[in-house]
């Protein structure tokens, strides 16, 4: 198993705006990275280049300390697993599992005792004799790992693998794989466009936008400390609220929405954003640190309001609100249902509240 | 009921179609069985008086048939392969392989397709004649080696196989020779075969340009002797028969039996084309 790192990889298709720009980050050994981000965000074309399937226009790709920019993907030692399964239809699941094998002149009786084992290991030892067309989805897409476990590569990559199985399935095969992952003691960069993957899957995450990354960093951290407004509004399900408004500083520290029909007073742990008085900022608050009752210790922030939508989980009630036009959505633990129209009380998290510099997107921390 | 009256009716059509269009095969098939002059008779017969071997008999030994039928099957084998291969070659790249130039090159090659292959002959035929091929096998494999239609055909069927097959393939550790023989060529199975029936026919019937490159008689193909047998023996109509039966019989071996993947190959390039 190997590291894989990427120095100021920048890549062009036409000469104009980059597909990916300068990006630089290191994946350790054993580690499962996750690129993610909205679709052309670039997460796939950085994924291609560490496979060799794209040229990288500027920059250094080490594999394991070995410079690999002009090395073509079969010396790589990398395995990669498609979207579209891109297995060989001409070929039974033995053959495509095997087919990389053969072509590298490996004993026949390693080919098998290493198709065996991969299959015994997905669960398709009973399919092996069977072509493509006839299995599922979900079968296909264990086909096609297998085809990169068989490999024993340096590195594997994924390359939104689930997005074409049903959610259902999608949620197994996503266990799956991080099962897999702890057991082959792989180096794995998984690409996705969905942040549940991301989160739940990745050891860190890389989160991309604009051919640019935007923060690299571990699952919790990304949620809790998200750098800027599109991480934060990305990672997350429901996303994070936003209210745009200015911190003032005349005797209180207070964030007043841009209409004035909101004030809060910041309290003592976001005192460090005295440095932000006058200035335009966001608001963020996750939609799970809004409460419906004040029980708790901790400092919140009245908010009254008119719901407009009520819908009920079971476990949580899940109420849609605006304040001054931006949609607030808020995830109560409770079982009793508000009434659509009539005032309520919805209490902010104080200390989860997160503030955005409104010209730059950055957060602002103490 | 309509409907089953409108059922009736296409089948009824559908026999006379077929009835009228197998009936002269059935009388060439038999004629080529009847005594000599049997079959000029009025009014004509359909079934000989007696089944005779006289022709095959006649074709075999006195005119040498043996040595045209080689010929026929070197040139149309020939051709088959080299073409499918060349032109399977040149599909492939064309539709998954960048290059400079692929554009303009593919689209030259579109506009020659309207040149008609009459315009064409005298300088094919000077270029061979000074290459020493004229009265080879050479003069007609080489110009029939890559087809302009065959590429395209086969471009427009490899582009729908997925890239992710072939970079699959590629990180699996082919090289691109590999990759072709053993990823691409498989999955262009129907419309090789297809095209592979389309060449193998064309050549195999090919009259004019047999004709032209071969001055020497024992290079003739089948269709060329044939015509100089109805030159020789214009009244021996069973003959002539005879000729004809084992002309079209490879012709219709090769066809009933890759039948199945032409139709599809055919449908698969219908809808995926």
């Amino acid at each position: 198993m190997a590291s894989v790192k990427l120095v100021n990889i920048t890549k062009y298709y036409d000469s104009k705006k980059p597909a990916v720009d300068n990006a630089s980050f290191e994946i350790n050994d054993k580690e499962f990275v996750v690129l993610v981000g909205p679709s052309g965000c670039g997460k796939s074309t950085t994924l291609r280049m560490i496979a060799g399937l794209e040229e990288i226009s500027s920059g250094e790709l080490y594999i394991d300390d070995r410079m690999v920019n002009d090395v073509s993907p079969k010396d790589r030692d990398i395995a990669m697993v498609f979207q579209n399964y891109a297995l060989y239809p001409h070929m039974s699941v033995y053959e495509n599992m095997a087919f990389g094998l053969k072509l590298r002149k490996v004993d026949k009786n390693e080919i098998k005792k290493r198709v065996m084992d991969a299959a015994e290991i997905l669960g398709i030892v009973e399919y092996l004799d069977r072509k493509p067309k006839a299995l599922s989805g979900g079968q296909r897409q264990r086909v096609a790992v297998g085809r990169a476990i068989v490999r024993q590569p340096k590195v594997f990559l994924f390359d939104e693998p689930l997005s074409n199985l049903d959610a259902k399935l999608r949620v197994q095969m996503r266990t799956e794989i991080s099962k897999l992952h702890k057991r082959l003691q792989a180096t794995i960069v998984y690409v996705t466009h969905d942040q549940t993957e991301a989160m739940t899957m990745g050891d860190r995450i890389v989160v991309m936008k604009d051919a640019i990354i935007q923060q690299i960093d571990s699952p919790l951290n990304l949620y809790n400390f998200p750098n800027n407004i599109f991480v934060a509004g990305f990672i997350g399900s429901p996303a994070m609220n936003f209210i745009e408004g200015k911190i003032t500083d005349a005797g209180r520290l207070q964030f007043v929405t841009k209409n004035g029909s909101v004030v809060m007073n910041l309290g003592e742990p976001l005192s460090f954003l005295k440095k932000a008085a006058g200035k335009d900022v966001t608001l963020g608050i996750r939609p799970e640190d809004i409460l419906c009752n004040q029980t708790e210790s901790e400092i919140l922030q009245l908010l009254q309001v008119n719901l407009d939508v009520v819908e009920p989980m079971g476990n949580e009630i899940i109420v849609y609100t605006t304040i001054e036009n931006q949609p607030l959505i808020a995830r109560l633990n409770t079982q009793d249902l508000p009434e659509v129209g009539k005032p309520y009380n919805l209490y902010l998290r104080l200390n989860k509240l997160h503030f955005f510099e409104k010209a730059t997107g950055n957060a602002i921390r103490g | 009921m309509s409907e089953k009256l409108k059922k009736i009716l296409v089948i009824v059509t559908a026999t006379i179609i077929a009835f009228m269009s197998l009936m002269p095969f059935v009388w060439m098939v038999f004629a080529s069985f009847m005594k000599s002059g049997e079959a000029n008779v009025y009014p004509p017969k359909l079934f000989p008086d007696e089944f005779v071997l006289t022709h095959y008999i006649t074709l075999f030994t006195r005119l040498n048939l043996t040595r045209y039928l080689i010929n026929s099957i070197v040139i149309s084998v020939g051709v088959t392969f080299i073409s499918l291969i060349i032109n399977s070659m040149s599909g492939y790249a064309f539709a998954k392989m960048a290059f400079r130039g692929k554009k303009q090159i593919f689209n030259s090659l579109l506009s020659a397709m309207v040149i008609p292959g009459q315009v064409t002959m005298l300088p094919v035929f000077l270029m061979l004649k000074y290459m020493g091929f004229i009265n080879t096998y050479w003069a007609i494999i080489i110009p029939g080696m890559a087809s302009i239609f065959g590429i395209f055909l086969i471009k427009q069927y490899a582009l729908s196989i997925p890239d992710s097959l072939i970079e699959a393939a590629r990180i699996d550790g082919g090289t691109e020779i590999q990759i072709y023989w053993k990823v691409i060529l498989p999955l262009c199975k129907p419309i090789l075969v297809t095209l592979g029936i389309f060449t193998f026919m064309g050549t195999w019937n090919d009259f004019l340009w047999p004709l032209i490159v071969m001055t020497d008689s024992s290079m003739y193909t089948l269709p060329v002797a044939l015509a100089n047998l109805m030159g020789e023996h214009t009244q021996d109509t069973e003959l002539m028969m005879a000729g004809s039966v084992i002309t079209i019989i490879p012709v219709i071996i090769v066809f009933l039996a890759l039948q199945k993947y032409y139709i599809k190959g055919i449908m698969l390039g219908s809808v995926k084309g």
